[in-house]
């Protein structure tokens, strides 16, 4: 299941949407606050296939900006959520057996 | 002559002389029933072997053909002649006048008081002296019998069957009306109805039973007008079926008057005791050196007399201290009380030498054994009730559901509580700053706990499975049926699908702990060989990296503890058990369980009754908090674990079994007591007649009202002397005198000390004592007692102490 999220940014806030939902994060103190961006995006997720998060940036957010880097941060977090979300859930049967199937071989992924 | 009944009397106390010519004009044939002929009757009286007879002519008494008979007393087959009268009664009821006949038989111990009948009696112009035409009116009848001032004997006339209400019988008293009948009937003011015709029998057992207590109690009567065609009425009567009536007594007349009087004693056959060769005949002891021998009857023996003067001793000495084979878990006989029960007969100079066989031991109940038999559910062993109660209810799938519907109420309301705890775990996480050249040292172990967890999950799927699969192959060796069997193979092929599944899905979630473990062996070295060159910086972004991965993990657990809520459903296939029965005699025995209906509104109260009263409960939200709160006795520990606990316990309970016996004729449901116990155990063992042998019994009067002795318990005794021998100990009068027992022994010790056996036939009256009066001065009410049985006369006798 694919879910996208857009990250944009004002002067007080970054701010995650995806669908129709939005969270924000204060820029004051950039504090990602886990219960609120669960109960925005991930309450009642579509957990009966892989999860894959796409992450993308809107144009307030300029590269090679610090707000940028932060974007970068949150991007990977999301990215990191969606692993664990397949890992907990193991949804990644595919992945193990390509994973396996290589170490038999010796051909590790690394 | 003899103490006890040995055999049923045959009986005919109404047979007509010449004296009855006044009242049988035309019948020319009853003027040859003389003094002169008395041989004739005698000899048809012998050729019918009738034992107790009397001749009771119309309202009128002759003392010489009374005299003529009474001198063949003990001749032949007559054992005993009475005087007797049939006296033409004017009985007026409302507006209703009829005069019935009532054949009054007296006592004949008093010969002068008998020749003063025929006085009392005379004729005037050869006709009775009557008050009210052909008859006399019910006050000059009583005040006859005053003047006669004999005890006396009432048998209304009753020819017809009662159920032919419409056409009664000229002279029976149902011509008075149901009302007046029912009168005499319960005031008892005739001692037994007579009748004739064989065809009334059936009809008068019938009637018979539909009353309560034994107040109807029929006789027959010849009626015989005409000796030479005995026992016909005439030598018109075609029919030629009379039956004599046997009474089980002594043939003396108050063994007469006790039989009449008691529904047990009378009957168209010979077939008041038993003919089983297990019995005794007497109980042979010897007392202070001189031999005394106690004959015993077939039927009811009764042992009476002082508290601890060896009546107990004695049925524990004639079995030789014999505890029967279920007693093995009864406390024994102790050594000390049989140690007591010797020295006490040393003491006392006795040796009892009758000892019954064990093998002629139907059964002994000790004092007080039979509530213990119940109480220590010994009887489910013994043979007397091991059949009589039907299997449990299977309750098997009834369970299995519930268990079901608990187990998953439990995990949906456990998912509940880990989503609760998950989201309340999850935190919050500061996005840093990473500077682009930064590089993470930070390596990070996967946790591979839920993938045992898995693994474990599908192990115990497939060991169901396994045992689903033994389960279909011990059906298939019992099915033989083609069509089953084919139903049986498709279901098992399915089972057989389903755990190469789940060994699939096990074999998977191997390769996935592998996997994690090769992972970890891998990053534990690679962090081995970096720690060392670690900067401020990196241990900044190594936090930062530590928190990310935290909380994205505690939100992976969140989606899976949110995807793991279950939305319950709450409804129940309703379910029902039907409970067990099995007939037996009177009684249906059944097994139940304490719920019979299982639906909704019983799972809703099942989940509530591990939880505090007084509480609104909305399981839909419960929390862990909540449940916590409300639960009845939970101290400490897993809450949503007490809870199931305590959900199973009861739906345990409320499927447990519980027996109980209903009565069929009031249908209502009884649970145990003891003496509901009592009664059931005898109307039970009164009922076993393919069980030779004695029954021995002390005290049966223990935990049983005297109401439940009164209308059940003597009854099952009456019926059981007629097919085995019973000896008990008593001390309640009831069990003596209205059980009629055929046999009481009275122990006890003359002012010297010795011990004195009395006994005989409760009617027996000898040159020493009469056994009636031991009764009435021995047992505790036996006076008020006997008054009762005794009716309306000789009670004189016993109003005395």
């Amino acid at each position: 299941m694919k879910k996208t999220f857009i990250i944009k940014a004002d002067d007080k806030n970054f701010i995650i949407t995806s669908d129709t939902q939005q969270f924000n994060i204060s820029k004051n103190d950039l504090e990602f606050k886990g219960r609120g961006f669960f109960d925005k995006f991930l309450k009642g997720l579509d957990v009966s296939e892989k999860v894959e998060f796409i992450v993308e940036k809107d144009d307030s957010i300029v590269e090679n900006t610090i707000e940028y880097r932060l974007y970068t941060e949150l991007s990977n977090l999301i990215k990191q959520i969606a692993s664990k979300i397949n890992i907990e859930l193991n949804l990644l049967t595919e992945d193990v057996d390509a994973f396996l199937n290589d170490y038999d071989t010796g051909d590790l992924p690394f | 002559m003899n103490k006890l009944v040995i055999d049923g009397m045959i009986t005919d106390l109404h047979i007509h002389s010449v004296h009855s010519k006044h009242k049988d004009q035309g019948k020319d044939y009853i003027k040859a029933n003389t003094a002169e002929n008395i041989q004739v009757l005698v000899k048809k009286l012998n050729d019918n072997n009738v034992n107790i007879c009397a001749i009771s002519d119309h309202d009128v008494f002759s003392f010489s053909i009374y005299k003529a008979l009474k001198n063949e007393e003990g001749k032949g087959t007559i054992k005993k002649v009475l005087p007797a009268v049939e006296f033409s009664v004017m009985i007026k009821r409302g507006k209703k006048t009829k005069p019935i006949h009532v054949v009054t038989v007296f006592d004949d111990q008093d010969e002068e008081k008998v020749k003063n009948i025929e006085s009392v009696l005379k004729l005037v112009n050869e006709r009775p002296q009557y008050d009210s035409g052909d008859s006399f009116t019910e006050n000059k009848f009583i005040e006859l019998l005053s003047e006669i001032g004999l005890n006396t004997l009432c048998i209304a006339h009753q020819k017809s069957s009662l159920m032919t209400e419409d056409k009664p019988y000229k002279n029976d008293v149902s011509t008075l009306g149901r009302d007046t009948f029912n009168e005499f009937l319960f005031a008892e003011y005739f001692e037994a109805f007579e009748f004739k015709n064989r065809r009334n029998e059936i009809f008068n057992n019938i009637t018979k039973s539909k009353m309560q207590d034994d107040l109807l109690r029929f006789v027959t009567g010849s009626d015989c007008h005409d000796w030479t065609v005995y026992p016909k009425y005439d030598s018109n009567e075609k029919d030629g079926s009379f039956k004599f009536t046997y009474l089980k007594c002594l043939p003396t007349f108050r063994g007469v008057s006790l039989a009449i009087t008691e529904d047990s004693r009378i009957s168209l056959h010979n077939n008041f005791f038993n003919q089983s060769d297990k019995i005794i005949d007497t109980i042979d002891l010897v007392i202070d050196e001189k031999e005394v021998s106690i004959p015993l009857s077939r039927g009811i023996n009764a042992i009476i007399g002082d508290n601890s003067i060896g009546k107990s001793l004695l049925l524990h000495k004639l079995t030789d201290y014999y505890r029967g084979n279920i007693k093995k878990t009864l406390s024994p006989l102790n050594n000390k009380i049989v140690k007591g029960y010797e020295s006490y007969l040393s003491d006392n100079k006795v040796d009892i030498n009758t000892k019954i066989n064990q093998s002629d031991i139907f059964e002994f109940d000790t004092q007080g054994e039979i509530r213990r038999k119940f109480n220590l559910k010994l009887l489910k062993e013994d043979d007397f009730f091991k059949d009589k109660y039907p299997t449990d209810v299977n309750t098997v799938e009834i369970e299995s559901y519930f268990n079901s519907k608990i187990d998953t109420f439990i995990k949906m309301l456990n998912n509940r509580f880990k989503n609760e705890a998950q989201l309340n775990n999850i935190g919050n996480i500061k996005i840093i700053d990473i500077p682009e050249a930064a590089s993470s040292l930070t390596f990070k172990q996967s946790d591979f706990v839920d993938f045992k967890n898995e693994k474990k999950k599908y192990e115990k799927i497939i060991n169901k499975l396994m045992e689903l699969k033994i389960k279909y192959n011990e059906l298939l060796i019992l099915i033989e049926n083609k069509e089953e069997r084919t139903i049986l193979n498709n279901s098992l092929s399915e089972i057989i699908k389903l755990e190469n599944k789940y060994i699939q899905f096990k074999e998977l979630a191997d390769k996935q702990i592998k996997m994690v473990n090769i992972l970890n062996t891998v990053l534990t070295e690679y962090e081995e060989n970096y720690s060392e060159i670690k900067t401020k910086q990196d241990q900044v972004i190594e936090s930062f990296l530590n928190s990310r991965d935290n909380i994205a993990k505690n939100l992976a657990l969140a989606v899976k503890t949110n995807n793991d809520l279950i939305e319950y459903d709450y409804k129940i296939d309703e379910k029902s058990l039907k409970p067990n029965t099995e007939n037996f005699l009177n009684y249906i025995f059944v097994k139940k369980n304490k719920v019979t209906l299982f639906d909704n509104e019983y799972f809703i109260k099942l989940l509530k009754s591990p939880l505090k009263a007084n509480y609104t409960i909305d399981f839909d939200t419960m929390d862990k908090a909540k449940l916590t709160e409300v639960l009845k006795q939970f101290e400490q520990g897993d809450p949503s674990q007490f809870y199931k606990e305590k959900l199973k316990e009861q739906l345990k309970d409320d499927l447990s079994s519980v027996e109980s016996i209903i009565e069929k004729s009031d249908d209502t449901e009884k649970v145990y007591s003891d003496g509901l116990n009592v009664k059931i155990y005898f109307n039970i063992i009164s009922s076993m007649k393919n069980n030779n042998g004695v029954y021995l019994i002390d005290q049966p009067e223990d935990d049983v009202s005297p109401r439940s002795i009164k209308e059940h318990i003597l009854t099952d005794f009456k019926r059981m002397s007629r097919f085995r021998q019973v000896i008990l100990v008593t001390h309640n009068p009831q069990f003596v005198v209205n059980l009629d027992v055929d046999n009481v022994i009275h122990i006890s010790k003359n002012e010297g000390g010795n011990i004195i056996i009395k006994s005989g036939a409760l009617e027996y009256e000898g040159p020493d004592y009469k056994i009636l009066e031991v009764v009435a001065h021995s047992l505790e009410g036996g006076v008020e007692t006997i008054r009762k049985r005794w009716k309306k006369y000789e009670k004189n006798i016993y109003n005395k102490s």
